[in-house]
């Protein structure tokens, strides 16, 4: 096996860590997701605990955004794949699972769109920012379609634990936060007729 | 430190999703390369090597122009079908009747 490690290197050695970053992007959107989701939901309260999970969800999240990156470059850098520009870059333009690969490369627009919107949000304008930052929850989604039907270690145990692992909490957080949203839509409300 | 004055808590730097990121990349790394060196040849990349092989067959067939004979030009779609050669029909070589044997009589 070790003697054989060089040769794997030279032929494969773009698609492995292609392969390879594109299982770390799909754990740093999930634990960014999961982060984001918890802190909008407010399941658990503490003293400092938002301002915690806020860090580590922007890190993760940029920290995804970078894996993105190193996911599209080491599968165009791929002397055997050869997707070209437009087959990393144009959704659906790669013939190697076409509508699978179209979904990632939505998922990473979406994710570059999304995620950097944050720092301009002051511009965009709060509720509005607000608003669009609510879909990221299609990244996550388009990400694990996107690994299923295109990735070669998703039908590994491994991967499957993870994906069933996060896939259970960040629905039912999903389910919370849409319930916590009309929760505090029906108190303001109320608060308004009380006022009225 | 976690605890900050005023019982402020600080997150983890963000050193530790960065270098938490990097270890589990080169953890893949290592065993996705381990699991290919321990394969076969043609056990890696069958899918994607079909698809590349596909393509490759696709981009090398010959051109129409390829087909013209002694620099004539093409004139219509239908002369464009490329008719394969008959295979050349090899027949085995009979093989050598023995010899009938001579009878030589000597008088």
């Amino acid at each position: 096996v070790i003697e054989a490690v060089p040769h794997t290197l030279a032929s494969h050695g773009w698609w492995i860590a292609g392969r390879a970053s594109g299982i770390v992007a799909f754990v740093l959107v999930t634990v960014s997701v999961l982060l984001g989701l918890t802190m909008a939901g407010k399941p658990v309260r503490g003293p400092g605990l938002n301002r915690k999970l806020m860090a580590l969800h922007e890190q993760t999240a940029l920290a995804g955004l970078i894996a993105i990156a190193v996911h599209g470059f080491g599968l165009l850098a791929d002397p055997w794949l050869r997707p070209g520009l437009a087959g990393v870059a144009v959704p659906f333009a790669l013939g190697f699972h076409a509508f699978w690969t179209g979904l990632g490369v939505i998922a990473a627009y979406l994710a570059v769109l999304l995620g950097l919107s944050f720092y301009f949000r002051r511009r965009i304008g709060p509720r509005r920012w607000r608003a669009a930052h609510r879909a990221t929850i299609a990244v996550y989604v388009l990400g694990l379609f996107h690994a299923l039907g295109a990735g070669t270690d998703t039908g590994s145990p491994p991967f499957l634990l993870f994906a069933a692992g996060s896939g259970v909490p960040i629905a039912i957080l999903f389910v919370y936060r849409l319930g916590a949203a009309r929760r505090r839509g029906e108190r303001r409300l109320a608060a308004r007729g009380t006022f009225a | 430190m976690m605890q900050l004055g005023r019982g402020r808590l600080r997150g983890p730097g963000p050193a530790v999703v960065a270098w938490g990121s990097l270890a589990l990349f080169v953890v893949l790394f290592v065993a996705i390369t381990l699991q290919l060196s321990s394969v076969g040849e043609p056990g890696r990349r069958s899918a994607v090597a079909g698809q590349a092989i596909t393509r490759e067959a696709i981009e090398s067939q010959p051109s129409p122009d390829e087909f013209e004979e002694d620099g004539e030009g093409v004139e219509s779609d239908e002369e464009l079908e490329f008719e394969p050669p008959e295979p050349e029909v090899v027949l085995p070589e009979p093989e050598p009747e023995e010899a009938p044997a001579v009878v030589t009589s000597s008088s």
